[in-house]
């Protein structure tokens, strides 16, 4: 198995029904194996045409796996928002592997399976969406050698009151990573040992990079 | 205050500070402050290529109790302004500064409106001797505002200003 792959095995911990559907979708895709070739092909999802009408040919398991195995394909225009999950991306369109969305009390335990997969802590950011009112936080993790994987998780957090736990415990790097962004945004991280302005001066009571800021 | 018809056979005052000042133009210890990027080019210059040690430079003191002259080469952020400020003050007299790149000019590429941690210039809050353009100057640039210090020290340039065209030997 490749370190993609591994790594999306391991992630999928934090998605319980993602996981269970991609189980079934599995465990249908082999009962539907004696039917023909086309149920092979349905459960690896190279042929993104022939999955649509395997899929809906193969009867009601794989309906209900339906909505989690899009999951698994990269769809190049998603109308509505975007659901939990672990996603497989082109690496040379969009420079990660795998894209994580997750929810902020799972971010401590997204950590923790990157670091014990190898992984380190590359960098952590955030994003002001002013217009939905909340704010996202990413994590990039990343992981050379032979065959290299870059990961990232994201999360939203109410723009109000934006509070996410540290993960700094598990990659201490992260130390500086979040009072930067807390600098820059004012994302409070819980439980970090040290929440002084890095950048900013120590007196600094703004947060030059959300939407709305003026100097 | 009267004045006195002093003999000019017996004290030359007018020489030893020409000495004085040619001693001092001639060897400027410069102080390593490189703050951003324009230290790399700081760094090329005290290099064997371009050799700021032809023009008695080539200490950089780490202390500024033992520089003369400081070469703020880089951005100066609001948070190292304090540091800036407090380094200067420690250099003993006399002393002076050269304001390297566009960022320690006036801010450089970070003037802009939306501006909220650079300080738009060294001379904000230092005086300013010699400005070097450059974004960053060349290492040549460098040498030629160390020339120009000199030149405002002793009052003469140590060589002479080459025309566009010219060619040497």
């Amino acid at each position: 198995m490749s370190i993609v792959e591994e790594t999306r095995k391991a992630l999928l911990q934090l998605f319980p029904e993602q996981a269970a559907a991609e189980a079934e979708a599995e465990a249908a895709a082999e009962a539907g194996a004696a039917a023909g070739a086309e149920a092979d092909t349905d459960a690896t999802a190279e042929d993104t045409a022939s999955t649509e009408e395997a899929g809906e040919a193969a009867g009601g398991e794989e309906t209900a796996a339906e909505p989690a195995a899009p999951a698994k394909e990269e769809g190049p225009a998603e109308e509505g928002p975007r659901e939990n999950g672990v996603l497989v991306t082109d690496h040379a369109a969009r420079g990660t592997h795998l894209d994580v969305l997750c929810d902020p009390d799972q971010v401590v335990e997204a950590a923790g399976i990157m670091d014990e997969a190898g992984f380190f802590l590359e960098a952590i950011t955030g994003v002001d969406w002013i217009k939905e009112d909340r704010m996202e936080v990413i994590y990039d993790y990343n992981q050379m050698g032979p065959d290299p994987c870059r990961v990232v998780v994201r999360t939203f957090i109410p723009r109000a009151n934006p509070e996410i736990p540290t993960i700094s415990e598990i990659h201490p790097g992260a130390n500086w990573h979040e009072r930067e962004t807390h600098d820059f945004f004012g994302i409070k991280f819980q439980g970090h040992p040290y929440l002084e302005p890095l950048l900013l001066p120590e007196d600094a009571d703004f947060h030059p990079l959300l939407k709305d800021f003026t100097p | 205050m009267g004045t006195e018809k002093v003999p000019s056979s017996i004290v030359h005052f007018a020489e030893l500070d020409k000495l004085l000042n040619l001693c001092r133009a001639n060897s400027l210890w410069p102080m390593t402050f490189g703050l951003a990027c324009c230290a790399i080019e700081m760094m090329c210059t005290g290099g064997s290529r371009f050799d700021i040690s032809r023009f008695g430079a080539e200490v950089f003191r780490p202390s500024p109790r033992q520089s003369d002259v400081m070469i703020v080469a880089g951005t100066i952020t609001r948070k190292m302004e304090p540091g800036v400020k407090t380094l200067y003050d420690q250099m003993p007299e006399p002393k002076w500064v050269i304001a390297m790149g566009n960022c320690a000019i006036s801010g450089g590429p970070f003037k802009f409106k939306g501006n909220y941690n650079v300080v738009e210039g060294a001379d904000q809050f230092l005086p300013v001797d010699v400005y070097i353009p450059g974004c960053p100057p060349r290492p040549e640039a460098l040498l030629e505002g160390i020339m120009t210090l000199e030149e405002k020290i002793t009052g003469k340039r140590r060589w002479p200003r080459r025309q566009p065209g010219q060619v040497t030997g």
